[in-house]
């Protein structure tokens, strides 16, 4: 019994894993993940204007020409320059000396008002350097623990009542994990949808199946393909959370920011999507294999799973409710429905404090419907092999395995 | 000429007297209306039970504060008109039996080590991190008014040291209302809404090829009309259904807006350039011709839908590209990256829109723009026209996009 069931499931692993598309969704992940990162970059870099920018400051607030601290604002300051009257600051602009210029009006201590004036637009980053520097000098009097607070911000930390969760800058993956695992399990399902749809029909249309089923029943068929399928599955999940992690380690040796030293996980929240995830794949493979023993060829079972695999995506819909409002109705019942349960649990675990009892629910309903999935998808291989060249309807294969499918 | 008439009255036909075409078309917008309505109409309790089912209300809009710093000594006299009410509670206990009572719904607790650590707590019984960033001005408010000396002109000249007056000296360059949040949103909706109708357009011919094609239709027709004459036709018709389901869709909306008493006017509070509808029409359809061109190709090619949508991916490319870069163009319409992509004929239908709703931009920039585009779809269609070939329409192979860019120019 053991080792057919291995030799499937060993056999589906090597026929998607060593195959040129598999890879490609390997590499897609982390090649997204870089042009985000690269066009965020590239969006930073072209809204950006290191030129030096002027100030006619009538108000004289400006005098002391405090510079800002080395810790406010970003790394890459513009250089501010005083002129004497708008009429030199104009020149100034004229010849381009300068990006832009700001007027600080004599009434400016009653109106806080001041003018930026520009021949082609400034940059975003001129704009908020100057407001850190007036705001250095404004602040000029105060001692300097005092200001550099006043400047740079205090430092929040959330708590629930209970103290069991936290929440400060330095636990920020504990909220982008969840997210990360929700997402992770879209795409797989999405990028995936050609392998699950074709996991039975491929032998069906081939006819190697007539061989298989003399030699091993349909528990052991179906157990071996479910477990071919979640290794596959395991493999580009564990292929991208490696990524993950090299990419972390990465950008840690070259970002000196204190947030990626200070980053701490939490162990709990990790075991728990563990837990939601590993039986929610199982889930999805047992509804792939069902609908692949079902249809008679695999054009027909890719669009059954691309409708059930719908609620995953459209869960997304949800997700301003689920992040707002954590702990309302809706947002529970959505997150216990097995079909959004993957992508919104994590969200409520993310954003809210989640009552142990609807975590052990979440992982019972998971565990209980990836059973139920594997159990039915054996019995629609059964009826499959009986019915060749028919399609099964679900109904039918509801009712016929209620009434004693059920039995080997 | 007539034969391209007949193609394109056929075409429309079969689209328009389809009743799923009328369900989409009447039925969405319907649809959409109707649960707006629905909802506003409900009466105020069943009103308020369906929200609170999605969010629950809190009745209690005071927060606690205890302050084992000393740093507090008063609070500002303008914290309670902007709403936010603050109650002082000497250690956790009684402020967690407060929290208890519902007399608040969260409370702050700053420790003896504030200045120091420069570091706070917010005690929450529905935790949620995004907490700590949306009460934030008001505690930082009460700080820095405290760390002044209740000083409130100084407070806030270092709370918020600038209201900017932006002015700008160039006469094609007015300045932008940077405060104006319509100044980001509109030209961002109008790229996505085009980004979509495009796309949209563009999968009716997809559809519609392959469809003839897989129930072999396409090889009768081919006797009958020129390849140029079915694709010039298919393409004029699919474009008029959809800018005709596009103004169908604006219209019904206008109209259940004014019945239910309501308007959306973005005119009145953010200035639309004049003559961006007739950018809008003529952009439109010089991108559709393209794109609808390209996945006529792709049907002719692909031996079934489902491969044929597969190759699409490749040829939206560069019609996401410029949404990727959205916020450069909206923020500098005129910068080298925004001229770039708005004068490449893939990616200009987008980028010279989301440019247009942006900004002030030179006139001559839409009009090459337009030309370059225009010259393109020509060249397509005459391209695409050429895989109608019986031998290519039969040969039922695997289609990559390699293949599909190598039969394209190899004619």
């Amino acid at each position: 019994m053991q080792a057919k069931f291995w030799f499937v499931a060993l056999n589906e692993y090597r026929k998607h894993v060593f195959q040129k598309r598999f890879i490609l969704a390997i590499i897609s992940v982390p090649a997204l993940l870089s042009v985000s990162f690269l066009v965020g970059f590239l969006t930073e870099y072209l809204t950006r204007n290191l030129d030096p920018v002027g100030y006619v400051d009538q108000a004289g607030v400006l005098a002391d020409n405090n510079p800002v601290p080395e810790e406010v604002g970003n790394s890459n300051k513009v250089e501010f320059l005083a002129f004497e009257d708008q009429e030199t600051a104009e020149q100034a602009l004229e010849a381009g000396e300068i990006q832009a210029y700001y007027l600080i009006p004599t009434t400016y201590f009653e109106t806080r008002e001041v003018d930026l004036i520009y021949i082609k637009e400034p940059g975003d980053n001129a704009e908020s350097d100057f407001f850190h520097f007036l705001r250095t000098n404004v602040s000029g009097d105060l001692p300097e623990r005092e200001r550099m607070l006043v400047l740079d911000g205090f430092d929040v930390t959330v708590r629930s009542v209970d103290g069991s969760r936290e929440f400060n800058e330095k636990q920020i993956f504990n909220l982008i994990l969840p997210i990360v695992f929700g997402f992770l399990f879209t795409f797989v399902l999405t990028s995936g949808s050609g392998y699950l749809s074709n996991a039975v029909t491929e032998e069906k249309e081939n006819r190697t199946i007539e061989i298989l089923s003399t030699s091993m029943s349909a528990n052991q068929f179906i157990l071996g393909k479910v477990l071919g399928i979640v290794m596959v599955i395991f493999t580009q999940v564990i292929s991208w959370i490696i990524f993950f992690v090299i990419a972390f380690f990465g950008a840690r040796a070259a970002f000196d920011a204190e947030w990626i030293d200070a980053a701490q996980i939490d162990f709990n929240l990790l075991l728990i999507l563990l837990l939601l995830f590993i039986p929610a794949f199982f889930f999805f493979s047992g509804i792939a294999l069902t609908i692949s023993s079902m249809v008679t060829d695999s054009s027909e079972g890719q669009q059954a799973i691309g409708i059930v695999s719908m609620p995953v995506g459209f869960s997304y819909w949800f997700a301003y409710l689920i992040i707002s409002n954590p702990g309302s109705t809706v947002s529970v019942i959505l997150s216990l429905i097995p079909f959004t349960l993957p992508t919104l649990m994590p969200l409520r675990l993310a954003f809210g404090v989640v009552p142990w009892v609807q975590i052990a629910l979440g992982i019972g309903i998971m565990t209980l419907c990836a059973f139920f999935t594997i159990w039915l998808a054996a019995r629609a291989y059964e009826m499959g092999m009986m019915q060749y060249g028919k399609r099964i309807r679900l109904r039918e294969l509801l009712w016929n395995s209620t009434k004693g499918g059920g039995k080997k | 000429m007539k034969k391209i008439f007949f193609v394109l009255i056929t075409e429309i036909k079969n689209r328009v007297l389809r009743p799923a075409f009328w369900i989409f078309t009447l039925g969405l917008p319907v649809v959409a209306f109707l649960i707006m309505w629905g909802f506003t109409s409900a009466s105020g309790d069943s009103q308020e039970s369906i929200l609170n089912m999605i969010a629950p209300s809190q009745n209690v809009e005071t927060w606690g504060l205890i302050d084992d710093s000393g740093v507090i000594t008063e609070f500002p006299a303008d914290l309670e008109e902007s709403g936010v009410f603050l109650e002082v509670y000497p250690d956790t206990e009684s402020a967690e039996a407060a929290l208890e009572r519902e007399e608040i719904t969260e409370y702050y607790y700053f420790p003896a080590d504030l200045i120091e650590s420069g570091e706070y707590y917010l005690v929450t019984p529905d935790f949620n991190p995004l907490d700590g960033t949306s009460n934030n001005w008001a505690i930082d408010w009460v700080l820095t008014f405290n760390m002044v000396g209740g000083d409130k002109l100084l407070a806030s000249q270092v709370q918020y040291p600038m209201f900017e007056n932006r002015i700008s000296l160039s006469p094609d360059e007015p300045a932008t209302d940077g405060d104006n949040p319509l100044a980001f949103a509109v030209p961002y909706g109008i790229t996505i809404f085009f980004y979509m109708m495009i796309f949209s357009s563009a999968s009716m011919m997809l559809n519609s090829i392959s469809k003839e094609k897989q129930n072999q239709v396409i090889e009768v027709l081919l006797l009958s009309v020129t390849p140029h004459q079915l694709l010039v036709g298919k393409i004029v018709a699919l474009g008029l259904i959809g800018m005709a389901q596009t103004g169908i869709y604006i219209g019904i909306a206008q109209v259940l807006l004014k019945l239910s008493g309501r308007s959306f006017d973005v005119a009145a509070s953010f200035s639309i350039p004049s003559n961006l509808i007739v950018w809008g029409v003529v952009f439109f359809l010089l991108g559709y011709s393209i794109y609808a061109s390209l996945m006529a190709g792709a049907g002719a090619l692909a031996p079934n839908a489902r491969e044929a949508s597969q190759l699409t991916f490749i040829f939206i490319i560069p019609l996401i590209i410029p949404l990727f870069f959205i916020t450069v163009l909206i923020e500098n319409p005129n910068g080298l990256l925004a001229v770039i992509v708005s004068m490449i004929p893939f990616s200009a239908p987008v980028a010279m829109m989301t440019r247009l709703a942006a900004g002030n931009i030179p006139l001559w920039h839409p009009i090459l723009s337009a030309v370059i585009m225009a010259v393109t779809a020509y060249l397509i269609i005459i391209l695409v026209a050429r895989l109608f070939r019986a031998q290519t329409l039969l040969s039922g192979q695997e289609v990559k996009p390699a293949t599909y860019f190598k039969l394209l120019f190899s004619h």
